[in-house]
């Protein structure tokens, strides 16, 4: 489906494609690529010096980190998090522990405990030495992938860049009320463990960064907080591990201050286990389909109740349903097969000629409507709406059925109609797109785009 | 696919007309979009043509080895200009004062262009490419050198973001 603002990006785009400059094309080897190639193709040790100077900004700026987390020789402190017992299984990320103590002490939604996490996983002595790291989460009600999972977003910025990514949180102690949440794993899109696997001990892990620059790997005991080891190898691998469950943090930081300049991660992983694939992209496809469905539930309103307003008693009757001045919409109801249902087809007149009837394009069935299916040539446009070209040639009506809830459609330019018999209508110029706006009468609404 | 790759000094050195080589063919195919493609990256008309020029001397060097020019060429440029902004580091607005295309603030498409120019680098790369491309997940995944769901989740940030702009 083609939304307004996709239509508008692609618009908005072409319009600036088409404002650049471009000189007639320059013939190969002319001067101007002749003078990038020269500079490209400069002798060796031309460009070696640039390149070492590079290279020791990179190993002074990694050599801080490195020394940073060296000198910070006492455990970073998980704020706040609720006492636990090192001795029974760790069950997260944050808060740290086992179920009775994250029962006891934790958070009762997914955005309190991503929101707890994050501002212990940004605290200025524990993101690299000399980056600032702030950060927001997503307003959007966090999607479930399943009934004791979800997944939130969220955003870290630095002094000149931001990045997104996701994170899993589950919830703990199922009987518990409130409810009761712990941040599991996940980290920053361009970021992604590959593999961690931990067993005898030793721990093995590889990650993928789309963003280059040095990547710092932390290693903590999952039940009480304490930094056992870091390492910054790709792949790594850690030896001597007591821990029955370790956590693994990945801090990335691009040494030329490039986009992203600080990327995280972090996951969990028990003795005996590997992991693979974790992180935002990992994620991601849960978390669409979870939003999709999130979606898909704010048209819960539309979905129920007969269409009964202009609903003729027999069928094959044609009931006029709108009479004004220049349209006149008409009802037929016509037993179709295919769907197992009556289906409401409309033969509208226009401007005192009637429109070509289509049953394809002017036929609504209740059952159609209630799945949010395309209908008749509505399709793709996520509504029950028809678009017929008007006899002019010029313009196109927008003639919907709505089930019996709807009680307002407005424009996005401020333009009320309010649905006759559940049937609503719109001219608008052809070729054009027009998102309303449907409010149903318990002040739900839902949005659907035509044109 | 073997493709004759002559050193481009020599043809304009020797005076001599010549036939324009493979390499000069796809180069004047493909230069306009290639610069549009890096002024959409860069917001810069100006620094466009140089990345864009970049871009192709980094082709050249490996004309008769590469089998599909064109999506090299478009990662390529998707590189150069990455590369572009991490260097002006700290300067998130020095693209604008240095020959930024001029913008009508008042104007709704320009406002979404200056919405769109302030998304981080990979979300501006996958609208650029997703729209005005008409790229697919799996094109712009190859060009950003990154997993399609990386692209998917770009995408669907990138739009809640301008939604989150837009007045």
């Amino acid at each position: 489906m083609t939304t307004s603002l996709e239509h508008d990006i692609r618009t908005a785009l072409a319009r600036q494609a088409d404002r650049t400059t471009i000189d007639a094309a320059p013939e190969f080897g002319e001067r101007p690529l002749r003078l990038h190639l020269d500079s490209t193709t400069r002798p060796r040790h031309r460009r070696l010096v640039p390149l070492m100077a590079a290279a020791a900004v990179l190993v002074a700026v990694a050599g801080l980190v490195v020394v940073t987390q060296l000198r910070d020789e006492t455990p970073a402190p998980l704020a706040e998090r609720p006492a636990v017992d090192a001795s029974s299984a760790a069950v997260g990320l944050y808060p740290a522990g086992e179920v009775d103590s994250i029962v006891a002490a934790g958070f009762d939604t997914p955005q309190a405990a991503v929101d707890a996490y994050l501002a212990d996983r940004t605290r200025p002595d524990v993101v690299p030495d000399g980056y600032t790291v702030t950060y927001s989460v997503s307003d959007l009600e966090p999607p479930r992938i399943r009934d004791d999972a979800a997944v939130v977003g969220f955003s870290l910025a630095t002094e000149n860049d931001t990045g997104d990514g996701l994170l899993l949180v589950r919830q703990v102690g199922a009987d518990a009320q409130p409810e009761r949440w712990v941040v599991t794993g996940g980290g920053i899109g361009t970021f992604t463990i590959d593999q961690l696997d931990f067993r005898d001990g030793q721990l093995t892990g590889s990650f993928t960064n789309d963003a280059g620059g040095q990547t710092q790997v932390d290693v903590y005991d999952a039940a009480s907080g304490e930094r056992l080891a870091q390492s910054s190898d790709d792949p790594f691998t850690i030896d001597d591990l007591t821990a029955s469950a370790v956590t693994v943090r990945f801090w990335n930081t691009v040494a030329d201050g490039g986009y992203p300049i600080a990327v995280f991660a972090e996951a969990i992983v028990h003795s005996g286990e590997t992991v693979t694939d974790i992180g935002e992209s990992a994620l991601h496809d849960q978390y669409y389909d979870a939003i999709q469905q999130q979606v898909e539930g704010t048209h819960e309103p539309f979905d129920t109740g007969p269409i009964a307003a202009f609903l003729p008693e027999v069928a094959g009757d044609m009931v006029t349903i709108v009479d004004e001045p220049g349209f006149k919409i008409d009802a037929q109801v016509q037993p179709v097969q295919r769907t197992g249902q009556d289906e409401y087809c409309l033969a509208i007149t226009w401007a005192g000629q009637e429109l070509p009837f289509d049953t394809q394009a002017t036929c609504f069935s209740a059952e159609a409507i209630a799945m949010q299916q395309d209908i008749g040539n509505g399709a793709g446009l996520g509504g029950p709406v028809a678009v017929l070209d008007s006899l002019d040639g010029t313009q196109v009506l927008v003639v919907g059925a709505v089930p019996d809830a709807v009680t307002d459609i407005r424009t996005e330019t401020g333009k009320n109609i309010t649905p006759t018999h559940n049937i609503w209508w719109d001219v608008i110029d052809s070729g054009s797109l027009v998102t309303y706006k449907i409010i149903a009468s318990d002040g739900r609404t839902t949005e659907l785009t035509a044109g | 696919m073997t493709i004759p790759c002559e050193d481009p000094r020599s043809a304009a050195e020797d005076g001599h007309a010549r036939e324009p080589s493979s390499f000069d063919r796809f180069f004047r195919d493909q230069y306009p979009t290639t610069v549009r493609l890096a002024h959409l990256l860069t917001g810069s008309n100006a620094i466009a043509e140089e990345l864009a020029q970049d871009a192709f001397a980094q082709i050249y060097r490996r004309f008769d080895t590469i089998r599909e020019p064109r999506p090299y060429l478009r990662a390529t440029t998707v590189n150069v200009c990455r590369n572009w902004h991490r260097r002006r580091t700290r300067e998130v607005d020095r693209f604008r004062r240095h020959g930024a295309t001029t913008t009508d603030a008042s104007d709704p498409v320009d406002e979404l262009i200056d919405i769109i120019a302030d998304l981080s680098y990979r979300q501006r790369a996958v609208v650029v490419m997703r729209y005005w491309l008409d790229l697919s997940e799996a094109d712009i995944a190859q060009a950003l050198e990154c997993r399609p769901g990386t692209v998917k989740s770009l995408h669907s940030r990138a739009l809640a973001a301008i939604r989150k702009e837009l007045p």
